[in-house]
Parts: C-alpha cells; sequence; structure tokens
C-alpha cells in the first residue's frame, strides 16, 4: 500500500567518533586561539607554558608570554568555553521545553533584565563585588534572576504554567526593561558610559579574568548537571504536555526545574560576558540537523560546539581589527549564521 | 462479560472548563476485553472526558475509578503502566525517526536516563513489526505519509502496553484503509489479547461495526449505554441526530446497524422508512 523501502535507511552516524572529533577540534582551537594575539606567541611555547603551569614547574619561555598566555588568554578562553557551552545548552533547553525553534536563553527576559542591570551599574557607577563578581555582573546577574522569576510569577496561574503565557510575558517583560535601558542611557547623556553600555549589550570577553570564570562556576556546575540529570525527560516533554503526562513524567514540576535551570546558567554566561546572540539559537539546531533530537546526545554535543564557535568568535574578536575588539556578538553571527543558513537550505525539510 | 475486571469507572462526574459545565453527573464503565465507543455531536464533552480519565482534568464532583482504584491514589508512573491516552492530534518533532517515536512510549518503564532493558528492546521491536514499520524505522516522522504518521503514534500508545487504551478520533484524517486497519488492531487488542479500549469515533459506521458497546453523549450527559443496535435505534439517537441520518438494518452483519446520510428534503422524498425508528 505504501511507497516505503525508497526513504529509508538512513546511515546512522556514529555519534562517539563525532563527539570525540567534535572535542579534540576545539582543543586544538583553543591552542591556536591562545597563540593568536598583538602578542603572537607559538603554539609550542604555549604548549610548554601551560605544561610547566600544570607541573609546576619553571617555564622555558618568556616569562612575559607566559603572563599573557596565563593571566590574560587563558581565562578568555576558558570564560569563552563556558558561556559557549552554557548558552548552547540553555537555548537547547529552551527549545525542547517551548517546543519552539524560535526560543533562545533569552526568550524569557533573562538578557533585557541582565542588560538593564548592567547599564544600572555603568551609568551610576555602583561599586559592590561579591564572590569574584565585579558589580557590573553582580547587578547582571541579580537583573538576570530578577526578571525571569517575574516573568514566571505573571505566566503562572494556579498552579500551572502555560509556555505561551511564558513567552509572552518575556517578550512583554523584556520590551519595558529595553526601554527602561535605552531611557537610562539616553538621559545620562555621557558618551563614554553610553559606549561602555552599548559594548556591554553587543558581548564582550575583553576584561575576562580567572575571578569571573570562579564567579560563574558554580552556577554553571548546578545548572548543568541539573539539565545533563533530566536529559531524557526533554525527549519525553517535547511530546507536549498531555503526551508527557500520559506517560507518567511530572510535567509542570519538570519544567520548572529545567526553565530554572536554564535560567540561572544563562545568567551568569550574560553577566560576565553580555548578551551574546545566536549562539543558544542556532547552535542545538545544526546539532539536532546532523545528529538527531535525542537530548542526551545533542546537549552535551550542544555544549562542545557552542564552546568551539565561542572560541573562535572570541579569537577573531580581538585579532580582525587589533588592536580594537570587535563586539563577540557581532563576530558570532558573522561566522554562524552563513553555515546555519547553508544547513538549513540543505535540509530543506525537517529542521525541528 | 460479567466477570471482566472493570479498568475504567466514572462516578457521577463532573467536569468544567472554568465556570463553564462540560460533562454533568456521568457515570460510565470499561471492562477488560471491551470495545467501547463514544459518540455525540461536537463539543458534547468526550474529549474531555478522556482527559479527565487519565487526571489531565480535576473533576469539580464525581471520581474516577482506575483499575478498581481511584485517580487520586495512582503513582504517576505506575499509572502510565498501565493506561495511555491517544490524543487526536498527537504532536511528534519532526526529527524524531519512527523507532525513537516508538521506544519514547516505553518511557514509563525505562530508567530515569532512559536507558532499556533487554524486556524493552524486545518489546520495541515487537510493536515496530508487528505494525510494519521495519521498514521505516530509520524514517523521520516528518517524511511519513499521514497513514504511517498515524500508525507510528499507535504504536507508540501499544509499546507502553497499556492495559487501557483511550483514543480519541484514531481515525481522523485517515483513507478508509486505513481507518479499518487502525480500528482492527484496537479491536484485536480488547478481543484478542483482552485490553481494554474506550475510542472516541465520529464515524458511526465504523462505532457500529467495530463497538462492543456504544455511549452516546450530548450536552455533557449520557444519553444511552448499550450495544450498537439499541443506541442507534433509540429515541435518545433519534433526538440528537434527527433527519440528518437515517438508520438501516445491515443484511449481512445482524445488530450492527447502518448509519447513512439523510435525504435532502427538497428533492420531494417522503419521510416514510427513512426517520430512525424508535424501539423503546
Amino acid at each position: 500500500m505504501e511507497t516505503t523501502v525508497a526513504r529509508t535507511h538512513r546511515r546512522r552516524s556514529n555519534r562517539t567518533a563525532s563527539g570525540v572529533a567534535v572535542a579534540l577540534l576545539t582543543l586544538v582551537l583553543a591552542a591556536v586561539a591562545l597563540s593568536w594575539g598583538s602578542v603572537s606567541v607559538p603554539i609550542d611555547a604555549v604548549l610548554r607554558i601551560l605544561w610547566s603551569h600544570i607541573s609546576g614547574t619553571q617555564p622555558d619561555t618568556s616569562s612575559t608570554w607566559a603572563t599573557i598566555i596565563l593571566q590574560i588568554r587563558l581565562p578568555r578562553i576558558v570564560l569563552a568555553t563556558l558561556t559557549g557551552a552554557t548558552l548552547a545548552v540553555a537555548g537547547a533547553v529552551y527549545q525542547a521545553i517551548f517546543r519552539n525553534p524560535l526560543a533562545d536563553p533569552y526568550l524569557i527576559g533573562v538578557s533585557s533584565g541582565a542588560s538593564l542591570g548592567a547599564t544600572l551599574a555603568i551609568l551610576f557607577v555602583w561599586k559592590l563585588s561579591w564572590g569574584g563578581m565585579s558589580a557590573i555582573s553582580l547587578s547582571a546577574f541579580a537583573f538576570a534572576m530578577g526578571t525571569t522569576f517575574l516573568v514566571y510569577a505573571i505566566a503562572r496561574v494556579g498552579t500551572r504554567t502555560s509556555t505561551t503565557m511564558l513567552i509572552l510575558a518575556g517578550v512583554a517583560m523584556s520590551a519595558l526593561l529595553s526601554a527602561a535601558t535605552t531611557f537610562l542611557m539616553l538621559t545620562r547623556q555621557n558618551a563614554f558610559q553610553t559606549v561602555r553600555v552599548l559594548g556591554w549589550i553587543m558581548g564582550s570577553l575583553a576584561l575576562a579574568s580567572w575571578g569571573d570564570v570562579a564567579a560563574i562556576l558554580p552556577y554553571v556546575a548546578v545548572g548543568g548537571v541539573t539539565i545533563a540529570i533530566f536529559a531524557y525527560r526533554l525527549n519525553v516533554l517535547q511530546l507536549g504536555e498531555e503526551q508527557a503526562h500520559v506517560l507518567g513524567v511530572p510535567v509542570e514540576f519538570s519544567r520548572v526545574l529545567l526553565i530554572g535551570a536554564a535560567s540561572l546558567v544563562t545568567a551568569a554566561a550574560v553577566s560576565v560576558s553580555g548578551v551574546i546572540g545566536f549562539v543558544g539559537l542556532v547552535v542545538p539546531h545544526v546539532v539536532r540537523m546532523i545528529w538527531g533530537p535525542d537530548h542526551r546526545f545533542l546537549l552535551p554535543m550542544a555544549a562542545l560546539l557552542g564552546a568551539l564557535l565561542m572560541i573562535l568568535a572570541d579569537a577573531l574578536s580581538r585579532t580582525l581589527i587589533a588592536p580594537s575588539e570587535i563586539p563577540i556578538g557581532v563576530v558570532t553571527a558573522c561566522v554562524g549564521v552563513p553555515f546555519f543558513l547553508y544547513l538549513l537550505r540543505r535540509q530543506r525539510k525537517e529542521v525541528f | 462479560m460479567d466477570a471482566a475486571p472493570t479498568l475504567l469507572e466514572m462516578r457521577n462526574l463532573s467536569l468544567s472548563y472554568g465556570d463553564h459545565m462540560v460533562i454533568r453527573d456521568i457515570s460510565l464503565q470499561v471492562c477488560a476485553g471491551e470495545f467501547v465507543s463514544l459518540v455525540g455531536p461536537n463539543g458534547a464533552g468526550k474529549s474531555t472526558l478522556l482527559r479527565a480519565a487519565v487526571g489531565l482534568i480535576r473533576p469539580v464532583a464525581g471520581e474516577v475509578l482506575l483499575f478498581g482504584r481511584p485517580l487520586e491514589e495512582w503513582n504517576r508512573r505506575k499509572l502510565a503502566q498501565k493506561l495511555t491516552l491517544l490524543p487526536q492530534h498527537a504532536p511528534v518533532p519532526e526529527l524524531y525517526t519512527v523507532e525513537e517515536t516508538v521506544r519514547l512510549g516505553r518511557t514509563p518503564f525505562l530508567g530515569f536516563w532512559g536507558t532499556a532493558g533487554s524486556r524493552d528492546r524486545g518489546v520495541i521491536e515487537k510493536t515496530i513489526s508487528d505494525f510494519e514499520l521495519r521498514d521505516l524505522a530509520e524514517c523521520r516522522m516528518g517524511e511519513l505519509s499521514g497513514g504511517e504518521f498515524q500508525r507510528t503514534v499507535l504504536a507508540r500508545a501499544f509499546a507502553q502496553e497499556p492495559e487501557l487504551l483511550l483514543v480519541d478520533e484514531p481515525t481522523a484524517y485517515l483513507d478508509i484503509h486505513h481507518q479499518i486497519s487502525t480500528l482492527h488492531r484496537l479491536h484485536n487488542s480488547a478481543h484478542r489479547d483482552g485490553k481494554a479500549v474506550l475510542a472516541v469515533l465520529h464515524d458511526l459506521n465504523l462505532a457500529s461495526t467495530f463497538s462492543d458497546r456504544i455511549i452516546l453523549i450530548a450536552d455533557g450527559r449520557v444519553l444511552r449505554d448499550g450495544d450498537p443496535e439499541t443506541v442507534l435505534f433509540s429515541p435518545e439517537f433519534a433526538r440528537i441526530y434527527g433527519s440528518s441520518v437515517r438508520i438501516l438494518q445491515s443484511p449481512d452483519t445482524p445488530r450492527r446497524p447502518l448509519v447513512l446520510p439523510g435525504l435532502p428534503e427538497t428533492d420531494g422524498a417522503t419521510n416514510d422508512g427513512i426517520r430512525p425508528q424508535a424501539r423503546d
């Protein structure tokens, strides 16, 4: 009766091999990115500096190089890895929970909250710090989490939360907070501060330090482990509330937990890196198109690919027009969009 | 039939969406080995009833008993190992393969991280071959025809190995061949495997042909509950469907009447013999 066999026998890509390959590629790229920059350090010197640092011996290279690698470039690359992985994973979680291919980690207002927080800290020169976070990061983080809670509270009716309500409340809240941010920038009329705010909003890792890494690591770890544990449940939740319920999954609890975890890691990433777009939207799609939608593989793969893209984007952002820097969000878009569009065209049919 | 255990029982159930009462004081039972159809006009509350049976809607009054125990006493995962609901539109992400989709039906039996035991793998394998999905196993859901898609979704429900199957319009959008093969599978699962099936059906002929019992619902109440012949020839049925249908005895399937469209009134046809005849 049916025209079947012709379309079948899809080649099963060897997932483990792909995972290892991408991981190795990321490591190589990280090493190359360490050697790139206004001061060029040869790769072998980079490796020797890293090795002597790990083994605790005295490096046989210039100590200036060691400082550049260990104190400036390495924290930057580690932070790029963390934020790239975080945004990609959070994007995958949001897309599954909201069952919406347009969902990204900023869907329910994390970015606009963080932007307002950072803007306030910059414009009013707030001086506070806690747990290794600067005033800007701290304020951005607090506002991002606050916005998420507020949006969630608005969307909650009784004991249930509709995903449509969440999206709409998130979009509305984002519009309000963005308006507030713009208003603040315009009224302060301080060109220097305005440029700083804009630079922050476009995303940058220029000021990355080991302090930033240490500050966000606990949040990223807690959120990341939670998401990893619930990876299979995301597969079930993607079938919709009704089917997930019928398959024995506590829908509301899982949703709250996963949205909370994804928002937490996003807020942490955004607070130190600014609003870096695109990674969280597109990396999950790329992984899904190439390796399929099973979150037990999709999430770790998205983390790897997100890290890879971010390391690359950061390396380009600080080298292309050195000594100036291009905002990293601009680079992620320029690198990622053509690749994504190519995949999209090639795929033609199902993308989600 | 009396000896078969009652798998689903609704006692004086009332359901509402907000202030709008959808179901008023309904009582019904479905036993093991039975294929029961829910029929009635659009908006009668049939789908709502199915949703309440799995706990998606909390009753305003009355209670739902599943396998002899009140719904709220059930652990959700344990219940999912015995009961499933196949909604009219079962969304499946397009990128899932047929095999992955069927596998998701095993969720209530799998480990937390979705790890399948040997029994689970056996059931998945068997379901895929039972539903003739072997050749399609690696196809993505977005590539399937309507019939293949529906078959996969039904296979997913069967992979769950439910004792009680609630299905909402399983034949919608299917051609006649697929409608009948779908109902054959459901009918077999009741009569051969001893499961209980409660199906919302709009096609009254299919309901008449496959059901052991038909429950007629309108305005949130059970109007009639009985074998196809009793229900289709009942005055309640005539009141709901009026002259829009004609009920005829079928020459080759006794006790399973045929339902035909009513004749247009303007072409001079008399109403003699085409009115549904009240039996009691």
